[in-house]
């Protein structure tokens, strides 16, 4: 038995021409298409990239008179600590696959397992990787730190321990911090809605052929949505290398210095050394494009690996037995400890007077909430975050799906370089996008009237996720064969009424896993917005930024705390619009 | 005739102190006093112009600093905040495009640069107030200037850094009498330090005194051999001396210090070191604007503001620095960072060290401590 669809086993995947749709609905001009395409994609991410490119070369620095020079790039190349911070960056995406695998064994238990409280584990892992990471992170410092670290002085207390046994300040300690509160659950977050789309005919049709759970999993299961599996994969190695703000907190005090906290550290020093961090940005680009280049050979390898056909698909999964409810309470003590624990820290901390010491001879106050809910910058955030986080979760989600149905359905021209242009965002960290994205819009005349406006921040966060928002919906559509579409073609219907009565709701769960996804990174991005953010309207996530960074964390916990309840509140009201969609079922 | 007497002082205590709140209130509002119909012209096309944006690196101030101000001029102030290196990058684009949202910044003195390139705007023509150019209202009869023109940075405070935080549970303050004092090997991986790698008021800042003040030598001495830990995070560095982490800190400011005093934390302490007693620096207290400021009426109001009594009341109730104001006396602000009388602190908010010494210097501790 074999999944590969290229023999004869049980299970075939359709290889009909899905492009053929494409055409007759009037796609014809591929080559046009293509172009205008490109076109399109490229405006907002190959632009930044040519930006930063020419700027390596400025040996003058960023947005001043252009003087060329490769003295950015030999310094970014022959510099030790530069080196020493792309070894650590790999070193730590080790956490990728180990989340990869923890997160398809969850996403598997939950969703075709379905065991007890499945729903409740999984609203927990979306609330979870929305939680905000840096007051988090000062969470797990005060659990964990090796000299005061409460955990710590707890195991203490046993016979055989004579030294601290954790360390927040390590690799295992930053690698810890991030499987916990992010990078399992966005794992669960991303396969589950493939895993949802699988027939259960199919894992089916695997056990009454002898095969047992294991054998399943890996010739039917794995196989069936592993362009989801491959794509996860790759967007969260290519994100661990742009993330910054743990490793900074983290690994400073211990020398440990990842690539994107290197061109930090070029931007942040007095004068900046904008050559040498464009330099360092381009440079990790070419790696970035050979991880797309392969991705994409990997994507046409796979094919279009469909689950869902025109026939009727049974999506339900399989039956419950005793051991499903001890692995649903090992899972819940699992989010206690991961979940529970640092969030517990960061609401007490929120009612401390000085954050995280609980022994002082007063230590609660309610003043920080009374001054934050006071504060009228904080609704004023409230109110722009979640107003840029709706529009950009919206249109980002509906352009994304534009964009992955023409690279499924289509054949236009240049489809493979719109594929790869597609992985760039990811490719430069927040804050050089950030600065990319200001420079192209102060010295472009039209677009400069948008200027302290809140769309740069709409359009900004809606290009930051587009690498995730377009592959995962890529590997939904090609879930879905062409022939749903084509029997609604032949019924009449035409692009429009396709896309949005076929396409769209068939590819749902996506969709809405992709919007909270935008929304939620909104609601916490820090770095793409802050040179765009305009000052009297901040983001919630700038706000507690701003606490942070004047020494305000019993304020910056607040907000914290008040982002996480909205996050709450917006996962709980998905996942019922969901219900009410009937997309999970 | 007890109780007359006594009913008579209770009165006049009441009054006195009636008197007192009155003076102080009206303190608050005359600082406008005399600013005459050129004045009231400004004000007025000030809060025409509906708001004015600020830029500040101590994000602290942004929420006193707009209540106070719209309370004081009816308008409204917008700040922006944040890391330092993200608001100067801003500003520098910004400028350069010839596209300024910013119309006034307050920071230290990164911007002297800009001068050279023609991007600012001359400040000292915009202030107008007696109670701001009457000279008799600054310490040593005169505004400060951190540019040679003195006409482009005005610095409002000036206050002494570069001393060490110790922890009086580790470290007996009796046993401190020298900066030397801190190569014993007693303290070898006991100090912390705001890293010195990266500019500002804390690791760089004391750093650069310690290398003018003892050699290039005693730095690396101090930090490679006594194997200095970094942080970014000012908050993090007191933390650590208060929870015992480490002993000593380098490179503290005393927002974060004056902020654990104030709960109890008296293990913390600044001892006062006879052969490096600091350097006197503006912090984040310089005023600055950008050429083509937007709201330029309600810049001018807020600048004439921030220099005058209640503006800088409020600038220095919140970053805890002394103003160069004579009649801004806060009492939080630490003694450690009042210059002592007969001492001598080299001023190192002046356009020559800036320009020309702080970058070598600058340079030589990044190539000493390990490189950028």
């Amino acid at each position: 038995m074999s999944a590969s669809g290229r023999d004869n086993g049980s299970v075939r995947f359709r290889r009909s021409d899905q492009f053929a749709f494409a055409r007759q609905i009037g796609l014809k001009s591929d080559f046009v298409s293509g172009i205008a395409m490109l076109l399109a994609v490229s405006m907002v991410t190959f632009v930044p990239v040519i930006y930063i490119l020419i700027d390596s070369f400025n040996v003058n620095g960023m947005g001043q008179s252009f003087k060329f020079g490769l003295d950015g790039w030999e310094e970014a190349l022959s510099n030790v600590k530069t080196l020493s911070s792309i070894g650590y960056s790999f070193l730590l995406a080790i956490r990728i696959p180990i989340a990869l695998l923890v997160g398809f064994v969850i996403a598997w238990l939950l969703i075709r397992v379905q065991i007890p409280g499945a729903r409740f584990i999984e609203h927990i892992l979306w609330f979870s990787f929305f939680l905000p990471l840096l007051p988090l992170t000062m969470g797990w410092v005060l659990l964990l730190d090796a000299h005061y670290g409460l955990l710590n002085a707890a195991a203490m207390h046993l016979p055989f321990v004579h030294g601290a046994i954790f360390s927040t300040n390590s690799v295992a300690g930053i690698i810890w911090v991030h499987l916990s509160l992010s990078t399992v659950p966005v794992m669960v977050i991303l396969l589950a809605p493939a895993l949802r789309r699988l027939d259960a005919a199919q894992e089916e049709a695997g056990a009454m052929s002898g095969a047992g759970t294991l054998m399943t999993l890996r010739r039917i299961t794995v196989p069936l949505i592993a362009p989801a599996i491959l794509t996860a994969l790759i967007a969260g190695f290519i994100r661990s290398l742009e993330l910054f703000e743990v490793e900074q907190y983290l690994g400073t005090p211990v020398g440990i210095m990842v690539y994107a906290t290197r061109i930090y550290d070029l931007i942040a020093t007095d004068p900046p050394l904008y050559p040498q961090a464009m330099a360092l940005s381009t440079f990790f680009l070419a790696v970035l494009l050979i991880v797309s280049l392969l991705y994409q050979k990997s994507f046409a390898w796979f094919g279009g690996r469909a689950t869902i056909a025109g026939k009727a698909t049974r999506l339900q999964s399989r039956r419950r037995g005793r051991w499903t409810y001890v692995v649903s309470a090992s899972l819940l003590l699992y989010l206690a400890i991961t979940v529970g624990m640092p969030l517990t820290i960061l609401i007490l901390g929120s009612l401390n007077r000085l954050f995280g010491f609980f022994f002082i001879a007063h230590p609660w106050t309610f003043a920080n909430w009374r001054n934050v809910l006071t504060d009228p910058a904080a609704r004023q955030a409230a109110l722009n975050s979640t107003w840029i986080g709706l529009a950009a979760g919206i249109i980002g989600t509906l352009l994304y799906a534009l964009v992955a149905w023409v690279l499924v359905r289509t054949r236009i021209w240049a489809r493979s370089s719109i594929a790869v242009l597609v992985w760039l965002p990811w490719g430069i960290p927040g804050l050089v996008l950030g600065l990319a994205l200001s420079s192209i819009m102060l010295n472009t005349p039209v677009v400069s009237t948008l200027y302290g406006s809140s769309i740069p921040l709409i359009v900004a966060m809606i290009i930051k996720s587009m690498p995730i928002g377009v592959q995962m919906l890529r590997t939904s559509i090609g879930q879905i064969s062409s022939e749903v579409e084509e029997a609604a073609q032949m019924a009449g219907a035409d692009f429009t009424m396709i896309f949005r009565r076929i396409t769209l709701p068939l590819i749902s769960p996506m969709c809405l896993a992709i919007f909270l996804l935008v929304f939620m990174a909104t609601m916490s991005d820090i770095s793409t917005v802050v040179l765009l953010a305009s000052p009297g309207s901040p983001t919630l996530a700038l706000l507690m930024f701003q606490f942070m960074t004047s020494s305000q964390p019993e304020a910056a916990a607040v907000v914290g705390v008040i982002i996480a309840s909205l996050s709450l509140f917006i996962t709980a009201l998905a996942f019922r619009i969901g219900m009410i969609m009937n997309v999970e079922r | 005739m007890q109780r007359f007497s006594l009913a008579a002082v209770s009165v006049a205590f009441a009054m006195l102190a009636m008197l007192s709140v009155a003076q102080r209130a009206l303190a608050q509002d005359d600082w406008q006093a005399g600013g005459g119909p050129a004045w009231q012209r400004t004000l007025a096309a000030g809060r025409a112009e509906g708001k004015v944006v600020v830029a500040v690196s101590n994000s602290g101030l942004a929420r006193p600093m707009a209540a106070a101000f719209e309370r004081a001029t009816g308008i409204k102030a917008e700040f922006l905040t944040g890391v330092f290196a993200e608001i100067f990058a801003r500003e520098a684009r910004e400028a350069r495009a010839n596209h300024v949202t910013l119309d006034v910044i307050i920071s230290g003195g990164s911007e002297l640069p800009f001068l050279r390139e023609g991007l600012l705007e001359p400040v000292k023509p915009q202030f107008v107030l007696p109670q701001v150019i009457d000279s008799k209202y600054w310490i040593d009869g005169k505004m400060r200037w951190l540019d040679d023109a003195h006409e482009y940075l005005f610095e409002a405070s000036n206050w002494v850094h570069g001393w060490p935080l110790i922890n009086t549970n580790l470290v007996d303050p009796k046993t401190l009498h020298s900066w030397k004092d801190l190569l014993q090997p007693k303290f070898k991986g006991k100090i912390a330090s705001e890293d010195p790698r990266h500019g500002g008021p804390g690791g760089q800042a004391a750093a650069s005194y310690l290398a003018s003040t003892f050699g290039m030598d005693f730095v690396k001495s101090l930090y490679i051999g006594q194997k200095v830990t970094y942080t970014r995070d000012p908050r993090q560095l007191v933390e650590w001396v208060a929870r015992g982490t480490y002993a000593v800190a380098l490179g503290a400011v005393q927002g974060p210090v004056e902020e654990f005093l104030s709960q109890g934390m008296t293990q913390l302490d600044v001892p006062y070191l006879p052969d490096g007693p600091g350097d006197l620096i503006g912090g984040f207290s310089v005023l600055k604007q950008l050429k083509g400021a937007p709201h330029p009426n309600a810049a001018r109001v807020f600048m004439n503001w921030y220099a005058s009594q209640p503006g800088q009341e409020v600038y220095s109730r919140v970053t805890l620095e002394p103003s160069t104001r004579k009649d801004v006396k806060v009492a939080a602000v630490p003694a450690y960072v009042i210059p002592r009388p007969g001492v001598h602190y080299p001023d190192y908010y002046k356009e020559d060290w800036y320009m020309n010494m702080r970058p070598k210097v600058a340079a030589a501790i990044v190539q000493a401590l390990g490189g950028q």
